[in-house]
């Protein structure tokens, strides 16, 4: 029932989100538009959104969006007659823009969402979406804050979201770049940019884990304890993708690092994870 | 001809008469009257004579003209003058209008009335928090 009706901007009726509608990528609780003439659902444009998490219960209309965020909203017009259409656009382009049939956060303030049925012009409802400056980033681990102590051998992943100046999780699917401050004690196992990356610590040692969209980036002091292990081929990476050359051992066949295990030795070495504090730092942005 | 003359002259009086009566009878615009308005998450002023709006948001409201006497003017239709900055247009329901701000500055909305200009209001689309 909640996608009878489901126009995407452009006014694509769009069988993928029909599909979708109660799984990954549509949020299917879904909000009353202001004017109580139909719902509109928000769905994500792809796995970086935190808002439909894939094996999580959807949730409602996020309502918040961070800046340089991606989405999409469909609308469900009650008592639709079947044969009237509506198509969605935003009533200020420079707040909320449509981009490649993608709405796109562009600067903060609120925007409507404005549903107008094509065959009359009229506008039958809204919904107000907030665009809000991304202030820092979170980085979890399973939904918990990630450990800072790796065991060499075991992978680990963490995941970043976007927050406000709160630590409020914005919508919003957008790219994340992870990198390791040229350290070898740890390789990335995907391609950036991903909001999710998966580390294999391979020696022991500290390492500086930075993550950052736009202007914001965090930074994660982990310090990885055991014997150094041999590093084995990245397991999903993306075909085609390109890995970070910087990073010895990717691409190489599993070679380990020719000198993790020397670098680990090094003094300070065991001290060094005292420095992260486990919660990202504030980004320069808002 | 005397006859004739004279029966011109009424004649021409007689129709000028008629179309001073005309637009006597024509209603002349005093104000806009707002009724169910939707709550916006910004400022919103819908006043009689004017409109203030922030930048993004939008609102339903009924519309009604209403002219000297306190009548509502028939068959009311609003327009802007520049949509790069406000927009009207027509609600759900007939007489309802949701009007919205696109981008900060000033625009004017023309109130026209069984198919006349019958006024043109100031609007003002003030940047996010600007208001």
């Amino acid at each position: 029932l909640f996608c009878v009706q489901p126009i995407r901007l452009g006014g694509v009726l769009l069988l993928s989100l029909l599909a979708g509608c109660s799984g990954d990528g549509v949020s299917s609780g879904g909000v009353a538009g202001e004017l109580g003439h139909g719902k509109f659902h928000y769905a994500c444009v792809d796995d970086s959104d935190p808002t439909c998490p894939k094996s999580a219960v959807p949730g409602s209309f996020p309502g918040r969006v961070g800046i340089g965020g991606l989405f999409d909203v469909t609308f469900e017009e009650f008592n639709a007659d079947g044969a009237s259409r509506v198509r969605l656009a935003s009533a200020a382009p420079f707040i909320i823009a449509e981009q490649s049939q993608h709405f796109h956060a562009e600067t903060r303030g609120f925007a409507a969402l404005l549903a107008r049925r094509t065959s009359d012009g009229r506008i039958i409802d809204f919904v107000h979406v907030e665009a809000v400056t991304v202030s820092r980033l979170g980085v979890t681990s399973n939904g918990a804050p990630p450990p800072l102590v790796w065991k060499t051998g075991q992978r680990q992943v963490l995941t970043a979201t976007a927050q406000d100046s709160v630590r409020g999780t914005l919508a919003g699917a957008r790219g994340f770049t992870w990198s390791l401050g040229g350290s070898d004690l740890v390789r990335l196992e995907r391609a950036n940019p991903a909001a999710e990356m998966e580390f294999f610590p391979s020696a022991p040692g500290n390492v500086t884990i930075t993550v950052a969209t736009g202007d914001v980036h965090a930074d994660l002091q982990i310090r990885v304890e055991g014997k150094p292990v041999l590093v084995p081929p990245p397991p999903s990476m993306d075909a085609g993708a390109t890995p970070d050359a910087s990073l010895p051992g990717i691409g190489d066949g599993g070679s380990p690092p020719r000198d993790a295990a020397r670098d680990a030795a090094g003094p300070g070495a065991a001290d060094a994870a005292e420095a992260g504090s486990g919660s990202p730092s504030d980004g320069g942005a808002g | 001809v005397k006859g004739s003359g004279g029966a011109l002259v009424a004649a021409w009086f007689a129709g000028a008469g008629l179309l001073a009566g005309c637009a006597a009878d024509r209603p002349v615009f005093d104000h806009l009257s707002f009724r169910a308005m939707s709550s916006a998450p910004g400022v919103v002023s819908l006043r009689p004579l004017e409109v203030r709006i922030e930048q993004g948001i939008a609102v339903k409201a009924r519309v009604s003209a209403l002219d000297r006497d306190g009548s509502p003017m028939p068959l009311l239709e609003l327009f802007t003058s520049n949509g790069a900055v406000f927009e009207v247009a027509d609600g759900p329901s007939p007489g309802d209008y949701v009007f919205f701000g696109v981008t900060p500055g000033k625009a004017e909305m023309d109130v026209y009335s069984d198919g006349r200009l019958a006024t043109s209001l100031p609007v003002t689309v003030a940047a996010p928090g600007g208001m």
